[in-house]
């Protein structure tokens, strides 16, 4: 049993065996040893209760080779819930995944964004993620041009 | 309020940009400086390569690629792959759509934007029907006088793109007629412009911009713009002995022109002009046909796919002998205006037709495979896509279309809009068409 302590105190106790899907917590662990000294961790119990018992992808695992069919749309339903929230809750879920290196997590975020960004112009991306156009309006031209040149180059 | 993705760190943008796919990645691209930096990262094209499964995509080295190589790699053998995906869906809807039109007897067909046909019955009628409109597709009819004789030559929009319009002639016993579609679906109706000589109305070839004529005596080839409404070019440049038999228009004011020899015996002749300038060049056809040519004197070049858009500006031509395997003549445009041919002898596929006008801009062509199985000859459209590789040689790549309707090819009236992609097909009395997705 581990316990976790949340950046505002609150504590939970978990297994081992299911915190160690962050990459980072198996390290710490493995850093503090066999202690009772409570380790801080945010919301991800839950997913990693879920995911207990899958098997953990192997680091530096060359997931090229899976990800190639199944690019995007595969987020399994329960995934899928988990990752429903608004926009900011979802990129502080990426950000803490990236941060505690669960891998699997980090790419059901990811592909939650790419998901959103797929088959939008650029003008829908920057309105569903509020992102300004910096590009100065001569650049814009010479962008626009370039895009322009991907659709004739045929 | 800023925003959230653009502030996450780059690592994890690489990973987001890992999952979109190649359109999405050029549409991230255009929004803002945080992702044009990502798309444009080496590390996110040498993965796109390597994780890539399709079949168009070119083995190269991938050190000695450059991003913008490894970019256009990428999106060429994209596009090739979306090319064949068949939409049936929309073939069913317009197949559906298509009981409602008179197809009968049908003996010609034309397909401009995709949306509007063009229908040619053997009483002399000319209908013209939009796919896209709900009731009453029929938006033009045209029924011949008596004595009026009514040929679609249509070259959709194999010329200039500058107009963008689709032309019919009707040729008539004493007149020439023009029917201009729009993009919008506006039809015009008028008269060839006089051109102040008597042209010959069997050897009218149009473009959109475009018309080369044949004068009646065969003394002289006109060359007339249709947007000028004059004839700025007469030449006696018709070599004695020959007449003009195929004009071949492409974009930018260049055309082929296939001159036939009036002896049997002779050698064709083949010549590429510049419309807006003098005469650029002319040229044999390659000599190895000669001797069959002599014999038989069934010849045809069909322009197979042009790229002139790109830094590549090449030309293939299909040089098509009745019954034999086709030999392409590939034909560099050189900057200064003239031409570089030679015969692509290491062609990889046997190609045995491609119908007038089926070719598609841009290295891509759509041909007519044939396959010997168990003693029965079976046909099929392959969908060829031609580029050339670093030391200059052509790379054909070829996929198998498949067809709703199990056609026979070599019955089928087809028609491809080019250079959009879109064909219609004309089998047992039944239009499908479908969308190439080019």
């Amino acid at each position: 049993m581990v316990t976790l302590v949340t950046s505002d105190n609150e504590k939970f106790n978990a297994e081992k065996e299911v915190v160690e899907r962050s990459v980072l917590i198996k390290n710490m662990l493995e850093d503090v040893g066999e202690s009772d000294q409570p380790i801080p961790l945010p919301m991800f119990l839950e997913y990693c209760e879920h995911h207990r018992g899958e098997p953990l992808p192997a680091p530096d695992a060359d997931t090229s080779q899976d990800d190639t069919r199944k690019r995007t749309t595969d987020i399994s339903e329960w995934d899928q819930k988990f990752i429903t929230v608004d926009q900011e809750m979802l990129f502080e879920i990426i950000l803490a995944a990236n941060y505690l290196d669960i891998k699997s997590l980090l790419d059901v975020g990811c592909k939650t964004v790419a998901n959103m960004i797929k088959g939008k112009t650029p003008e829908e991306i920057r309105k569903l993620f509020n992102i300004v156009n910096d590009f100065t309006p001569r650049r814009r031209c010479a962008q626009i041009k370039k895009e322009n040149e991907w659709a004739e180059d045929r | 309020m800023s925003s959230f993705l653009v502030e996450l760190p780059d690592d994890v943008l690489f990973n987001i940009v890992k999952f979109l796919e190649l359109p999405d990645i050029f549409s991230a691209r255009t929004t803002c400086k945080v992702f044009q930096a990502i798309t444009m990262d080496r590390h996110i094209w040498t993965e796109m390569y390597k994780r890539s499964n399709d079949d168009f995509l070119p083995v190269v080295e991938l050190p000695s690629q450059t991003v913008g190589d490894l970019e256009r790699l990428l999106l060429r053998s994209h596009r090739l792959n979306t090319t064949l995906w068949i939409n049936h869906a929309t073939a069913k809807a317009l197949f559906t759509q298509s009981r409602s039109l008179d197809i009968r007897n049908c003996t010609d067909l034309g397909l401009y934007k995709g949306r509007f046909l063009v229908l040619r019955h053997p009483k002399n009628a000319i209908r013209i029907y939009d796919l896209q409109a709900t009731k009453h597709s029929e938006i033009f009819r045209y029924n011949a006088v008596e004595g009026e004789e009514l040929e679609i030559v249509y070259n959709r929009s194999q010329g200039d793109l500058i107009n963008d319009s689709f032309f019919l002639v009707f040729k008539t016993l004493h007149k020439c007629t023009i029917l201009g579609i729009s993009p919008s679906g506006v039809i015009t109706l008028c008269k060839l412009p006089d051109f102040g000589c008597e042209i010959s109305l069997n050897s009218i070839f149009m473009s959109n911009e475009y018309v080369i004529a044949e004068t009646s005596n065969r003394a002289k080839v006109l060359v007339a713009s249709l947007i000028s409404k004059k004839v700025f070019t007469i030449f006696s440049g018709l070599p004695p002995g020959f007449c003009l038999y195929t004009v071949i228009f492409l974009p930018g004011g260049y055309a082929f022109i296939h001159f036939l020899p009036n002896r049997p015996t002779a050698v064709h002749y083949l010549a590429f002009y510049c419309l807006k300038r003098p005469v650029v060049d002319g040229t044999h056809l390659h000599p190895t046909h000669d001797g069959f040519l002599a014999q038989n004197n069934l010849f045809k070049i069909t322009l197979l796919s042009w790229d002139i858009s790109g830094s590549t500006r090449s030309i293939w031509l299909l040089t098509h002998l009745y019954g034999r395997q086709v030999q392409p003549l590939q034909i560099e445009l050189r900057t200064e205006g003239s031409l570089a041919t030679r015969p692509v002898s290491a062609w990889p596929v046997m190609i045995y037709d491609l119908h007038m006008n089926l070719n598609l801009a841009g290295g891509k062509a759509l041909g007519v495979a044939r396959q010997r199985n168990k003693n029965q000859l079976k046909e099929h459209w392959v969908l060829c896509d031609i580029h050339i590789d670093s030391k200059g040689e052509p790379i054909i790549r070829t996929a198998k279309v498949d067809c709703p309707g199990d056609c026979e090819i070599s019955t089928v009236l087809a028609s491809v809009d080019v250079p959009r992609g879109v064909m219609a097909y004309l089998l047992r009395n039944k239009i499908y068409i479908l969308d190439l997705g080019v």
